[in-house]
């Protein structure tokens, strides 16, 4: 994440806004109702809101969608850690990356992944936040970098200057970096035109509604002691993402300033050529095909224009970039290595729970016994680990790529049926179903259009912004289908009126 | 509580109404303060207010709106008699 916004300044805190506030939504529209509903699934709320199967294997489509390609982002994550530390190349890291994930969610079930999921995230908040407090001290900005940053980035901006950011990159130097990139973009050019205005508003609003209908996020609340307990939970999660979402800006402007900054001995950018291929992080990144340093205008000085890098390597590359003891390193990368790995663990499960208990047990075999079904989920725990590999090894998009795919998948085909599911008594199968085909359908030809098929982008609406076409879609096919027949019967509206209000029996024990 | 039923509103028509209110200061924080982003940022050497915002200040107005939620709506259950125990 801090990577996103150190090439790509501030239009990438973007995801930062929509991340966190999307569980404003969590709590307010969906988490406490989906609890009172006692579901232990999404696609179980689907199914029995809406009623009939056909709803509940949309749902299903939809979750496994969402949230493989969101497994295939954090094994690549794992496997960029594991390509850095064990010098291999980046297609056989994911395979030791997924083993990891693997042995973790087998070992234990429901309950290891929420205490492993604590322990993990303390790893996490350590490893990443020790880097920056070293740097803000170290470079002498103040104790605290949260503070201290805003000072450095009126350093960095400076610094901007002085390097020619934005000045245009030799070609065949582009050419000989292959797909990594220059950095292009100020640390802090704010949105000043409508395009840019309008690319950060339509990336904040497709990150919230996707953290509102992605099934991990919400299946963590389906458990809870209470329905109140499901709302205050919702806050404390957010607290402590907030935590490690704050940081990201701190790591991503000090990182920079390392970089660039002439008085420092670690910034590189502007001084030899020869000095900066013979450093032992810049040729570790290199060989392992992250980093390339090309001196385009044959002039031994190292430009800004001339250090090429994937910019998912910058938490990982962070300390020994700024020169902190190599006891650090190893620290951020078993961090990096528990957050992948805590979010893997949710997600693969998120998915073998869908398919074993709604595709399985629900649709295809309804007596199958409880033995039967853990078999079946573990199998599918496999099966689709092997795939999310598969496919991360095939480096379509970049982590933070893929990780924007997901929440696109979900909002496109999960958000309305969700939402209006609690919030609006009329909507009704047809509706529903016509809600979550279409809206998927619409997300995904979009991006393969635009991704593959060679259309240009309607309104700056990118790859990472899809929903912006599958919502709508969904939005409006919902109601209109929905009103184009017959209301849902007496049932299903007594089920709504009683999960509006926290007393009660838990609508459905499954 | 709701005995004079037909003219107090009901507990959703209360719940509805503070989520408006919840929605409401969420899109604030959300979406319109960022279309200013840059005017927040101010001139060349002034302290970086569309950064802060964005990086920091959205993210715990978002927290504490939550809470704040909550705490509203807890009372409204309570008023209403429809909390859990």
């Amino acid at each position: 994440m801090a990577g996103g916004i150190y090439m790509n300044g501030y239009p990438y805190m973007a995801f930062l806004v929509g991340w966190t506030g999307g569980y404003v939504l969590v709590a307010s529209l969906i988490a406490p109702y989906l609890r009172k509903f006692g579901c232990y699934t999404v696609p179980d709320f689907i199914g029995t809101r809406y009623g009939g199967n056909l709803a509940r294997f949309c749902a299903v489509i939809v979750l496994v969608m969402a949230s493989f390609t969101y497994v295939t982002a954090q094994i690549n994550g794992t496997g960029t850690v594991a390509a850095r530390m064990l010098d291999i190349p980046f297609e056989w890291g994911v395979w030791v990356g997924l083993s990891g994930i693997l042995a973790c969610s087998m070992l234990g079930g429901m309950r290891a992944v929420t205490w492993t999921q604590v322990a993990q995230y303390i790893v996490l908040i350590v490893a990443y936040l020790l880097p920056v407090f070293w740097m803000s001290n170290k470079l002498g900005y103040g104790l605290i970098p949260h503070i201290a940053q805003f000072d450095a980035v009126l350093a960095v901006q400076e610094l901007e200057v002085l390097h020619n950011l934005g000045a245009a990159v030799d070609p065949a130097a582009q050419k000989a970096a292959g797909g990594l990139k220059a950095l292009s973009v100020g640390i802090n050019d704010a949105s000043d035109t409508l395009m840019a205005k309008w690319k950060f508003f339509t990336l904040v609003l497709c990150m919230m509604l996707g953290t509102a209908s992605l099934p991990h996020v919400l299946m963590r609340y389906f458990t809870t002691a209470s329905v109140k307990a499901a709302r205050q939970s919702v806050g404390w999660s957010l607290v402590f993402i907030c935590l490690l979402y704050l940081t990201a800006p701190a790591l991503a402007t000090f990182t920079k300033l390392s970089l660039l900054d002439p008085n420092l001995a670690t910034g590189i950018i502007g001084k030899s050529f020869a000095d900066a291929q013979s450093l032992e992080w810049v040729q570790k990144w290199t060989s392992a095909g992250f980093l390339k340093l090309v001196d385009g205008n044959g002039d031994g000085i190292l430009q800004l224009q001339e250090f090429f890098m994937n910019g998912q390597i910058v938490v990982l590359a962070t300390p020994e970039i700024a020169g902190l003891p190599y006891v650090i390193s190893g620290l951020v990368a078993a961090g990096g290595l528990a957050a992948a790995m805590s979010t893997a663990d949710g997600l693969l499960l998120a998915i073998a729970n869908a398919l074993s208990h709604d595709l399985y047990y629900k649709i295809i075999d309804p007596k199958a016994d409880s033995g039967k079904r853990l078999v079946v989920a573990r199998v599918l725990l496999l099966a689709i680990g092997a795939a999310g590999a598969y496919v991360a090894a095939q480096k379509l998009t970049g982590i933070l790529g893929a990780v924007a795919w997901a929440f696109c998948f979900a909002n496109s085909g999960l958000f309305f049926p969700l939402v209006l599911g609690i919030w609006w008594k009329r909507a009704n199968r047809a509706g529903a179903i016509a809600g979550m085909i279409g809206g998927l359908t619409a997300g995904t030809a979009y991006l393969y259009a635009i991704r593959w098929g060679g259309m240009d982008p309607w309104l700056g609406i990118d790859h990472l912004r899809f929903g912006m076409i599958g919502m709508p879609v969904s939005l409006i096919l919902m109601i209109v289908v929905s009103k184009a027949t017959e209301a849902p019967d007496e049932e299903t509206m007594k089920m709504v009126d009683s999960i509006r209000i926290p007393k009660g029996e838990v609508v459905q024990n499954s | 509580m709701s005995n004079n039923a037909t003219e107090a509103p009901s507990h959703w028509d209360r719940s509805k109404s503070l989520l408006y209110k919840t929605l409401a200061i969420w899109i604030f924080f959300a979406f319109i303060i960022h279309w200013f982003g840059d005017a927040l940022n101010g001139g060349a050497g002034s302290f970086p207010g569309g950064y802060f915002m964005a990086g920091m200040g959205v993210q715990i107005s978002f927290a504490i709106l939550v809470f704040w939620f909550v705490t509203k709506q807890s009372q409204l259950d309570d008023e209403f008699g429809v909390s859990e125990d």
